[in-house]
């Protein structure tokens, strides 16, 4: 366990992030109902974003299919429910979509883990689309275009008396914050383990990668499977928020959400994809309520960051929080 | 004798970059190839490294024949190589460069569930390659000045504990100063780690001080080899790298 003292630099150390940290723990006690189903799935698209950046920020491939991928997760819970009828609690989906989407993760790899920019992406936009095309075409099995409800299932084998609204804020939202967590620290591990510095090494220099005795295809194939595997459990995740999984998820604007999201927030840094999640979801929540033009407002924005802000919200913060504190060169997020 | 060519050729069209070459190195020598500008040296260091296949010949490496062996299996079996141009990972600092070749050699470089800064045995082994280069631990690759960005290549080279190390010009683009101050380095520690070394390099001085033997290259062929005496007495030669 982390002593007092150890936590108290850790708290002067990152203010940030402890203060978002405290505002997400007590959020439902006095945000509205409807901030704070944002913010869950907020967290359900940091999470995303998380799994997509290890293949973008970390082995520098760009992909366009990721929305297939949490759509896929989606449908590994709406699907079962609908052909048994019987509702398990939500672990066993998670499990299900997990290695379910792991092994898609590993079929797909075989094709795409030997290919790199422009080839990356657009396969994958492939695959994304054949998702798609696959829930939308298959009513029989999927319910086609009017897709599947999904129940709220029991978390951790318990079943609650409350209504659908209070499960969602104050139960449900801590569970996804829980799992979040999780995930968070599994990334962070990820990333810094010989295995993701291996990654930032083929992503950097694959030819020198190759001459260091590192098979690049295999820890491609291995990242992509990981990338699949946890976008799949968000797309879980989220299917009992929403309550509906529809073919619409897997098209091919969503994968673009995901990488904007990821860019808004800095894939350069680790916590990026996750501020973005959570940035992005608000933004974009709110200003489809106010303006018929969010397109055009979200293009203008990706503009402004592409050219003002390239290391995205994360490394503005970090920019902004160094002048004012004086500090010099760039500490990590 | 570690590594041995039996008339290796290489072909581009026309150009007969690598033409019936017979090149051999001995255990703990230190060979230099020489040659003007598109002698075809890079080229045989492509083909031994397994960088590119070979139109006809074959490589011998520690009596095994390993002309159609991936890049990976000869790395595996001690065939390391620098790059004439700087070859590094860019985005990771000097010490992660290094820390990345060492987990590779010790084929931890997969594991995902252990953090690369609890690794104290790799981060004193990294520690010690950067101080024996002198190289800075925290500064990333792509910010370092243009003699240790060579080193760095050099260094990640050494890190793999090859028993055949190629470097193709490693002190191409940096002054006469830092050039013996890098040989200064690579020489000692190829020594002490009896480790073979071929050496591609311009500079007539750092050839003639350095090297066991030399090897003169021009258009494909083996023109000349021996004692750097020898071959600064070969008038021919001279002629070669004169008009090179
Ligand atoms: N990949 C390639 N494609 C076509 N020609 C090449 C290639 N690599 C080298 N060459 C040609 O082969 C010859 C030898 O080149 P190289 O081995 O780079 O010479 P050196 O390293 O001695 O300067 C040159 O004429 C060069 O233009
Ligand atoms: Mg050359």
């Amino acid at each position: 366990m982390i002593s007092r003292k150890g936590l108290i630099s850790i708290i002067r150390k990152y203010p940030i992030y402890t203060l978002i940290i405290i505002i997400l723990l007590t959020l439902p006690i006095y945000a509205p109902s409807f901030f704070v189903i944002q913010i869950a799935y907020g967290l359900i698209f940091g999470i995303t974003g998380l799994a997509f950046n290890l293949l973008l920020g970390y082995t520098g491939l760009l992909s366009f299919g990721h929305a297939g991928f949490f759509a896929f997760g989606a449908y590994m819970m709406s699907l079962p429910i609908r052909h048994t009828g019987i509702v398990h609690t939500l672990e066993v989906y998670l499990a299900f979509a997990f290695i379910t989407s792991a092994a898609l993760g590993a079929l797909l790899g075989l094709i795409c883990a030997r290919r790199t920019r422009i080839f990356f992406s657009i396969l994958n936009l492939s695959f994304g689309l054949i998702i798609y095309s696959f829930f939308l075409k298959f009513w029989g099995f999927t319910g086609g275009a009017d897709g599947t409800h999904v129940p709220t299932p029991p978390l951790l084998g318990m079943k609650f008396a409350v209504d659908k609204e209070y499960w969602m804020t104050h139960i449900y939202y801590y569970y996804i914050l829980a799992a979040f967590f999780i995930c968070l620290a599994i990334f962070w591990v990820i990333v810094n383990s010989n295995f993701g510095k291996t990654l930032q090494a083929i992503r950097d220099n694959e030819i020198r990668a190759q001459f260091t005795g590192i098979r690049i295809y295999r820890y491609r194939h291995i990242a992509y499977i990981i990338s699949v595997a946890f976008t799949g459990l968000a797309g879980c995740l989220w299917a009992p928020l929403n309550g509906h999984t529809a073919p619409e998820i897997a098209w091919w604007t969503y994968s673009g959400d995901i990488v904007m999201l990821t860019i808004l927030g800095g894939y350069q840094y680790f916590i990026g994809p996750v501020i973005g999640g959570l940035v992005f979801n608000v933004f974009k929540i709110y200003t489809i309520g106010y303006t018929v033009y969010w397109m055009l407002l979200l293009g203008i924005i990706l503009l402004i960051l592409i050219f003002f802000i390239p290391r995205g919200l994360v490394g503005l913060g970090i920019s902004i929080y160094n002048r004012l504190t004086h500090k010099k060169g760039s500490s990590k997020g | 004798m570690i590594l041995e060519t039996q008339n290796l050729r290489k072909y581009f069209g026309e150009v007969h970059a690598v033409d019936n070459v017979n090149f051999k190195v001995k255990e703990e020598e230190i060979v230099a190839i020489i040659g003007p500008n598109g002698a075809g040296k890079t080229t045989l260091v492509n083909v031994i490294t397994g960088y590119l296949k070979p139109d006809g010949g074959k490589i011998i490496f520690m009596g095994k024949d390993i002309t159609n062996a991936s890049i990976y299996e000869r790395i595996r079996a001690g065939i390391v190589r620098s790059f004439q141009l700087v070859n590094i990972f860019e985005g990771l600092s000097a010490f992660d460069n290094i820390r990345v070749a060492i987990n590779s050699r010790e084929r931890k470089e997969g594991k995902i569930f252990s953090l690369i800064d609890r690794d104290t045995t790799v981060t004193k082994e990294a520690l010690q390659i950067l101080d024996l280069f002198g190289l800075p631990k925290d500064t990333l690759a792509r910010d370092l000045p243009h003699g240790d960005r060579k080193l760095l290549d050099v260094a990640t080279a050494f890190a793999l504990k090859p028993k055949l190390l190629l470097l193709d010009e490693p002190t191409s683009g940096v002054s006469t100063r830092e050039k013996n101050k890098i040989m200064d380095v690579i020489i000692p520690a190829a020594r002490k780690e009896k480790v073979s070394l071929v050496v591609i390099e311009h500079d007539m001085d750092i050839v003639f001080n350095y090297s066991d033997r030399i090897v003169v290259m021009h258009q494909g062929k083996i023109l000349f080899e021996g004692k750097p005496d020898e071959v600064r007495e070969h008038t021919e030669v001279k002629r070669v790298l004169l008009v090179g």
